[in-house]
């Protein structure tokens, strides 16, 4: 039992936290300050617990193997904890975020982390449904946060609505695989499987995937991800557009290729009968997700709902890491969400910064950045990195997450998929050049009010900077150590 | 020194960039002349770099018998190299594009918006385009192959003309477009063969025992036309090529030559160094309609066009497309002759156009307008200029005894043996382009002078001579004594057409048609 | 070892030495040089010029002292261009052909240099347009010395630089510039022809199993294996080459309008030298063209047609340049006439002595031009003669040589020609040689005729243009005269180097040049009564053209402008040369400038509006995208907004409100999933 506990005691200690900061700031005269210090540090506390005890819990499967914190969960957890740990660095210095409200912000988002790190570590039907609704509550909530906006409140509703329908699909496929195997266990699912249980097995595969799209916003179920990301505070946004998708990945991955496609099972007949569909069907979503979402970025004026747009797009490149159902996919996938995270935030940061001091998310508002002085010059130059490397161009970080991901496929001899792919680069470029062009090429200079950027700041956007480089031309060691992740 | 000469020419225009960043923007003069220092190191070791040369070393799908190889591990998961080196035909444009960075600096003297972060761009650039000619690995020479955009775009974008914004997107997506598919193709390559050493692959494909799918034609012809429409973009060949007079006529004066001078060379060098070994069969198969026949409509349809421009950049521009047509039509040729020919044109054209793009900013930055008939009479009032124009229009249109005309001959020669009648015609082009030339230099140069405003301009300064001069001297040298070029090249061309051993002349049928005319005598 | 061998590249090296020195000059002190300068330069280059006279005059002593059979004398000089099968050599080479045109190119060159430093003294970049003369003489001693092809092509293509050069050097004047851009295009069109002859015999000698060359020594020896069909198909090509040279139909049409230039410019380049260029390249050749009766069948029409044609132009011009231009052409018509009846002797000797009267001729024009300050319309001027006596003297001895006066230079040549044109037979058109004769002899008719027209017209009569301007007329100063009486003294000795055996000569040109140029061996019937006669006829057709234009210009005066008027439309029509230019313009310039203009609105309005399109299409299915957005996900919204207001804050109202929609989609998207699944 002990064991169990001391296993997850980075999320127990983010859950201390958590509650912890609900009664500081429930008793109200909490400084915006110290709250901001003391959720850092916890988080940093987690962190330092997950690197120094991860390793021991590799193979222990926790709580009756509900849990299994192995060495891809402890990835994904750290992620998350980073992801975490930059959001709310972004959160103090976002003027959305009313400092009567920082602390609730605070606890949602450290109890999110929790949450996701559950998802990605969790082994059993019911352990995944509980832990993807943990998350959903607080996504709702923090997309809500911000009261004043009108289409705040519908977003969230829109939000809460669908993901609660969603999660029910999701449920109804579970409960039909428990129906058909008797149990929980991921793993044992398959292991039970006989020839009576194919409809139900296919149906509730089918079933469980709809529901998980709709949690990546995949299209055509990513209704709720444009607004959603659109109303909550930037660093919210930031954090949409990253955690969840990784989290849910995470779980694909763990539950098709850890165990549906695992060579273990006595299912291997019919899985590799529905190989192809399946692969089928994801190459089919990954593709209009990536089309779809790049061709609706194209129009948008305001950058957050671009950025929304394109980070559905990124979804659709993740998802063929999980189309090929292989370790070079996955590995590809673990990347890829790695550089996401850093160019993603990065750009994310810079908006934060705009949006903090000029209250605009227009693509048109940041006309001339890099002609008003030295630090919005920084600003531009920084972001040009960010759109560059999100576009997936060489030398930066992005290009060679696209490079495995497309490697992973070629390899898999999904050409099509490949082209549709490349096709996709191009276009995302063309939006992606359109903030360069509103940044860079557009000089007429409105006149504006100078934007503050601290040290702080540009240590963080340096350090976004540089990653994004230093992964675009020496990442063979990292990527070999994502190698060592995957069994 | 000499094991790392390669790297030392493509990165030290970098450390240029890294340097200039740290010198406060306002120190113009400084700024320029560090980048004039930082240019020229790579021009004079690109000299000592052909001496030190041995024309043998014939490379191509030989690993031993390339040059100054550096190879070190990059991508060890993937076998991925940082793997360069020289053999006759990279050499050959790493001289040029050191000699046009170099140039373009000076021609750059004129920019006075953002003097700083221009420079820093722009030698950025010149790294990029060096690397892509010493790469001899697939993923090396496609990461300088894309990462030569990004300064691009911000150049013309923000430097540019009035019609910037478009010209330097358009420029962006398309060259783009053209080379992501290079990725596939590489991908392909390498989990066939399990490398992305270009010499490895060509030595591989050029047994023609092809491994795994690549036994597929279908694969390969596709693989050829993914690549082929990449290069076809950058050259670029008919249907592709309305990008190049939108971003010659916006970009500024320094990055037009950069254009016109390596980067249409990158499309022409990359079929060279990567369709033609590792796909030979393919090669023989397309050629004759891809190259062949779209090298003439280069030619023929640029002259034409040329004539029609009233902008005298845009009439270069269309002239380079016009150009470049006789260097499709040389590779066409898949004959010693022909593909020396080409190459040897890849170096004039980019020596050529590099002077005629400076000119035409030389009198830009005067009169502010490019209308040919918005001038007359200059020889009047800048004799000099007319002088170096002359020069350089001479030399355009293929005269004897200067650089142009030899390859012009060699390649009409070698084409002639292969497609004597598309090269008659193309051999018109000689005519068309004296034509569009010389009209055109009357235009500007002879006549009355209409406007007397224009009689206070300064004629050629120091500078602008400076920036011509040394690729004034490789026109006049290599066109009275080509045989430095030649016997450069010589030895791996020669090599490279044994790739294809085109053994039976496919000369008969004309022959046959010419005597039905005649009658036997 | 010093041998002479060693210093042939003196001969085109001194006058480049010329060109970069005056070409320094010119690029320095720009328009407007110091007196120093333009002396130094009009010093410099005439010797520089000499210097190559010398050493021609050496070499020529050396070839005379060989043996007959191996009189060559060459230099390689270096490897031009190898690459492949193509190997050329930059060698210069000498023999009794080439010999004998490069004393004509530093001889005549020479004087016309000296002529030039006193006719151009005013001229402010006087440096710039000594610069062209040399480089003009570097590049035809190229051409000449040139012992390959592509060699011989950059000679080519240099004199046509030069020649644009200098047509268009007052370039002020559009009309000369243009003049000069008509001249090196028109060129560039035989050029064209040239080259793809070259391609055709390189390639063609590959063809039927030998190894390509290019210099003319191979290439006599290995020329057999080809087929007659395939060298005639080539030496067409080529001798389309040499009508643009050489202004012949159809090409000539640049010739006229050459006359833009400085007067010793169309003494030097358009009457001496470059146009002569496409005979040499035929005697060069000759054993190609000898060896294709086709080819030189359409020779002598083309050529006979060029000499007549031109000379009935030449009657009707007023300009006293166009009219010695329009007889140029007729002579380069009978020296191809030579050609094409494989006299090349007879052709070589032509160009000689055309040389010196044509030289001669057009320096006399140029002076007359200076004494009436620059006055070229021959109407208004008239009785000179007086005036200025030395270049009357001149211009007569050069009118009388070239009407074929018994005597003087222009007979014999002319005279060699007819009768070889007359006496040898022509296997595919055996009608041909005897009309080809009188169309020969009648063009020597006429030629006396517009000659001493212009004779007339210039030194007869009373000045025609106001009298005080008459006061003003002055002979040229003696560096223009002396170089015009040494023409004279040649024009009428030089016809004897080629006297013919029936006035007891021996032909002593022909005889030099027999060994190198390979004539057609047809049987030369030797009919002396027959020759004599010929002669006669001849001869009596200068006379008569002589007394006809006597009769007209000087006797009846008025009668000029009747015959004009009476003519009518012939008249026009000569006198608009016969409207060449015009059917060109309407068949070949205007078409090419319209294609162009379509050629540039199908670069815009197709090829790049369909990439602009693609991007426009991009966009499009974006907005589609976008809208399908909109109205799901707002309309959704919306929906719930209204009924929420509807039916106040009941939680259950807004649900059943979305509720059904979204059931739509996701179920929606699950049944199709599952479908999918089924299906595979």
């Amino acid at each position: 039992m002990l064991e169990n506990i001391l296993a997850i005691l980075p999320e127990l200690v983010l859950c201390l936290v958590a509650f912890y900061l609900i009664i500081r700031s429930a008793s109200g005269n909490a400084r915006r300050s110290t709250l901001y210090y003391e959720a850092l540090l916890g988080i940093v506390i987690a962190i330092l617990i997950s690197l120094y005890s991860a390793s021991t819990y590799y193979q222990s499967s926790l709580f009756y193997s509900v849990l299994k914190f192995d060495e891809m969960a402890v990835y994904f957890r750290l992620l998350y904890l980073g992801l975490a740990f930059v959001v709310i660095v972004m959160a103090q210095r976002s003027f959305e975020i009313a400092d009567y409200l920082f602390g609730e912000f605070l606890v949602l988002i450290i109890a999110l982390t929790a949450g996701m790190s559950f998802i990605s570590a969790s082994t059993d039907l019911l352990m995944i449904y509980l832990s993807l609704e943990w998350v959903a509550l607080c996504s709702y909530l923090l997309t809500g946060l911000v009261t004043g906006k009108k289409r705040a409140t519908e977003a969230s509703i829109k939000y809460a609505v669908f993901g609660g329908i969603s999660s029910a699909v999701m449920l109804f496929g579970i409960s039909m695989l428990f129906g058909a195997s008797g149990t929980l266990k991921i793993s044992d699912i398959f292991l039970l499987y006989n020839e009576s249980m194919q409809p139900f097995v296919l149906l509730a595969i089918t079933l469980f995937l709809v529901g998980i799209s709709a949690k990546i916003a995949a299209i055509p179920l990513h209704f709720w991800a444009p607004d959603a990301y659109q109303v909550a505070p930037v660093p919210v946004t930031a954090l949409f557009s990253v955690g969840p998708k990784a989290a849910v990945l995470a779980l694909l991955v763990r539950v098709f290729y850890f165990n549906f496609f695992a060579d273990t099972n006595s299912a291997n007949g019919i899985s590799e009968g529905i190989k192809p569909a399946l692969q089928f069907i994801f190459g089919i979503l990954a593709a209009i997700t990536m089309t779809a979402g790049n061709l609706l970025a194209l129009k948008q004026e305001n950058i957050k709902r671009m950025m929304a747009y394109s980070s559905i797009s990124h979804a659709g490149y993740l998802l063929i890491g999980i189309v090929v159902f292989n370790g070079r996919g996955t590995e590809a996938l673990l990347f890829y969400l790695f550089v996401y995270l850093l160019m993603n935030l990065g750009a994310f940061y810079v908006i934060n910064t705009i949006v903090y001091k000029w209250k605009t998310e227009q693509i048109d508002d940041l006309n001339g950045l890099a002609w008003r002085g030295k630090n919005h010059a920084y600003l531009a130059v920084m972001m040009s990195i960010f759109l560059f490397s999100m576009a997936g161009l060489p030398p930066f970080a992005g290009f060679i997450g696209k490079w495995y991901i497309f490697a992973a496929a070629v390899e898999k001899e999904l050409y099509w998929l490949v082209v549709v792919g490349l096709i996709n680069v191009v276009i995302s470029l063309y939006y992606y050049a359109r903030v360069l062009k509103a940044m860079f090429l557009v000089q007429d200079v409105k006149p504006r009010e100078e934007l503050e950027i601290s040290m702080g700041d540009k240590l963080w956007l340096g350090f976004f900077g540089v990653t994004n480089i230093y992964f675009g031309l020496f990442f063979s060691q990292f990527f070999d150590y994502i190698h060592t992740l995957i069994p | 020194m000499e094991n790392h000469i390669l790297t030392i020419i493509t990165f030290t225009p970098l450390i240029g960039a890294a340097v200039i960043s740290l010198i406060p923007s306002s120190r113009w003069s400084l700024i320029r002349w560090t980048s004039v220092f930082f240019t020229a190191i790579p021009v004079l070791l690109s000299f000592k770099l052909y001496t030190l040369f041995s024309p043998q070393s014939t490379g191509l799908y030989q690993a031993d018998l390339f040059q100054f190889v550096e190879k070190y591990a990059w991508i060890s998961s993937f076998n991925v190299n940082y793997y360069v080196g020289v053999d006759g035909l990279s050499i050959t444009m790493v001289i040029l594009s050191a000699l046009v960075s170099f140039i373009g600096v000076f021609a750059s003297f004129s920019i006075t918006k953002a003097v700083k972060g221009y420079f820093v761009l722009y030698l950025i650039l010149a790294t990029a385009m060096t690397g892509v000619f010493i790469a001899l690995d697939f993923f090396l020479f496609y990461v300088f192959w894309e990462v030569m955009l990004l300064p691009m775009y911000f150049l013309i974008g923000i430097w540019g003309g009035p019609r910037r914004e478009y010209a330097a997107i358009k420029f962006f997506l398309y060259t783009l477009l053209g080379s992501v598919f290079m990725l596939l193709v590489m991908l392909l390559f390498y989990f066939a063969t399990g490398t992305f050493s270009l010499v490895e692959l060509s030595s591989i494909m050029v047994s023609r025992n092809y491994p795994s799918y690549l036994n597929i034609e279908s694969i390969r012809i596709a693989s050829w036309f993914l690549l082929f429409i990449g290069f076809a973009i950058k050259i670029p060949a008919f249907p592709f090529h309305t990008w190049l007079p939108d971003a010659h006529v916006e970009a500024p004066t320094a990055i037009s030559v950069i254009l016109a001078g390596v980067l249409l060379k990158m499309g022409t060098y990359g079929l060279l160094r990567i369709s033609y070994p590792l796909f030979p069969d393919e090669t023989i198969m397309f050629v004759p309609l891809a190259l062949g026949a779209l090298g003439v409509v280069n030619i023929i349809y640029g002259a034409f066009v040329a004539m029609a421009q009233t902008d005298l950049k845009k009439l270069i521009a269309y002239s380079s497309i016009s150009h470049m047509g006789y260097v499709m039509l040389g590779m066409a040729a898949l004959n010693v002759e022909g593909i020396n020919g080409a190459v040897f044109q890849m170096f004039n054209h980019g020596t050529i156009t590099s002077i005629l793009f400076i000119l035409v900013g030389v009198i830009y930055d005067r009169a502010h307008h490019r209308d040919i008939d918005g001038f007359g009479g200059l020889v009047q009032l800048m004799p000099r200029y007319s002088a170096f124009a002359a020069f350089a229009f001479f030399a355009g249109l293929g005269l004897p005894g200067l650089s142009s005309f030899i390859s012009e001959v060699l390649v009409l020669l070698g084409a002639f043996k292969v497609y004597p009648y598309l090269t008659a015609i193309a051999a018109l082009g000689v005519v068309l382009t004296a034509a569009y030339l010389l009209w055109a230099y009357m235009r500007v140069f002879f006549d009355q002078v209409k406007h007397d405003e224009y009689r206070s301009f300064p004629d050629i300064n120091k500078i602008e001579v400076i920036s011509i001069l040394p690729v004034a001297f490789f026109v006049v040298l290599l066109g009275v004594y080509p045989a430095p070029f030649l016997d450069l090249v010589g030895p791996t061309m020669t090599k490279m057409v044994e790739i294809f051993n085109v053994a039976t002349p496919i000369t008969h049928n004309w022959l046959n048609s010419i005597s039905i005319i005649f009658g036997k005598g | 070892m010093i041998t002479i061998e060693n210093f042939i590249w003196l001969i085109p090296g001194a006058p480049l030495a010329g060109f970069i020195i005056n070409g320094f000059i010119s690029f320095f002190a720009g328009h407007n040089a110091s007196e120093g300068l333009k002396k130094f330069s009009s010093i410099i280059s005439p010797l520089l010029v000499f210097v190559s006279f010398i050493v021609s005059i050496v070499l020529l002593l050396k070839l005379v002292a060989l043996p007959e059979q191996e009189r060559i004398i060459s230099q390689n000089l270096y490897t031009w261009i190898n690459s492949g099968t193509l190997h050329v050599d930059a060698a210069l080479w000498v023999d009794q052909l080439s010999i004998v045109f490069i004393l004509l190119i530093t001889g005549v060159g020479f004087l016309i240099h000296l002529y030039s430093a006193a006719y151009m003294e005013e001229d402010l970049s006087l440096p710039r347009y000594f610069a062209y003369l040399n480089l003009f003489t570097f590049s035809m001693l190229i051409l000449i010395l040139a012992d390959n092809i592509l060699l011989l092509f950059v000679g080519w293509e240099g004199v046509g630089l030069c020649s644009y050069l200098l047509i268009g050097f007052w370039h002020k004047d559009r009309e000369f510039a243009t003049a000069g851009m008509k001249a090196f295009i028109v060129n560039r069109i035989g050029d064209f022809a040239f080259i793809i002859g070259f391609f055709m015999l390189f390639w063609g000698i590959f063809q039927y199993g030998g190894t390509p060359v290019v210099d003319f020594k191979s290439l006599k020896e290995i020329v057999g294996n080809l087929p007659q069909w395939y060298i005639t198909t080539i030496t067409i090509l080529l001798f389309i080459g040499a009508t643009g040279k050489s202004a012949q139909i159809p090409l000539y049409v640049w010739l006229p309008d050459a006359m833009a230039g400085p007067t010793p410019v169309s003494a030097l380049i358009h009457a001496a030298t470059m146009v002569t260029a496409g005979i040499y390249l035929i005697a060069r050749l000759g054993f190609l063209f000898a060896a294709s009766p086709v080819t030189l069948t359409l020779i002598s029409i083309i050529a006979a047609a060029t000499a007549f044609f031109a000379a009935t132009i030449g009657i009707t011009q007023f300009d006293i340049k166009k009219v010695l231009a329009y007889s140029t052409v007729s002579q380069l018509g009978y020296m191809f006439l030579a050609m094409g009846s494989g006299a090349f002797s007879a052709g070589i000797f032509h160009v000689m002595t055309h040389a010196f009267f044509k030289a001669l001729l057009f320096l006399g024009a140029g002076s007359v031009i200076m004494a009436t300050h620059h006055e070229q319309d021959i109407r208004k001027m008239g009785g000179l003669r007086k005036k200025i006596p030395v270049t009357f003297f001149t211009f007569l001895i050069g009118t009388l040589a070239i009407a074929g006066i018994p005597g003087l230079s222009g007979f014999f040549s002319k005279d060699e020609i007819l009768w070889k044109v007359y006496s040898t037979p022509n296997n595919i058109l055996p009608w041909l040689p005897h009309v080809l004769w009188f169309v020969g002899v009648v063009t020597a008719a006429i030629t006396s005729f517009y000659m001493f027209r212009l004779l007339f017209l210039t030194f007869w009569g009373k000045y025609r243009a106001d009298q005080h301007s008459y006061e003003q007329v002055h002979e040229s100063p003696l560096s223009m005269t002396i170089p015009l009486v040494v023409l004279a003294l040649l024009a009428i000795i030089g016809g004897y180097i080629g006297l013919p055996g029936v006035l007891g000569g021996t032909n002593i040109l022909h005889h030099w040049l027999t060994p190198v140029l390979s004539e057609s061996h047809a049987v030369l019937e030797e009919n002396h009564h027959l020759e004599i006669l010929l002669m006669l006829v001849s001869t009596s057709a200068a006379l008569g053209g002589l007394a006809a234009a006597y009769f007209i210009y000087i006797l009846k005066p008025v009668l000029a402008k009747n015959i004009a008027s009476g003519a009518g439309w012939v008249h026009t029509l000569v006198y608009h040369k016969y409207f060449v230019d015009e059917v060109y313009g309407a068949v070949i310039i205007k078409p090419v400038l319209k294609v162009r203009y379509w050629l540039y609105s199908f670069d815009q309005k197709i090829i790049d509006a369909f990439v602009n399109f693609t991007s426009v299409v991009t966009k499009v299915i974006s907005q589609i995208h976008g809208y399908f957005d909109r109205v799901v996900v707002d309309g959704v919204v919306n929906i719930v907004a209204m009924v929420t207001d509807y039916y106040g804050n009941s939680i259950r109202q807004w649900q059943n409100g979305s509720l059904n929609r979204y059931l739509f989609y996701i179920l929606g998207s699950s049944l199709t999933a599952y479908i999918l699944v089924r299906i595979f």
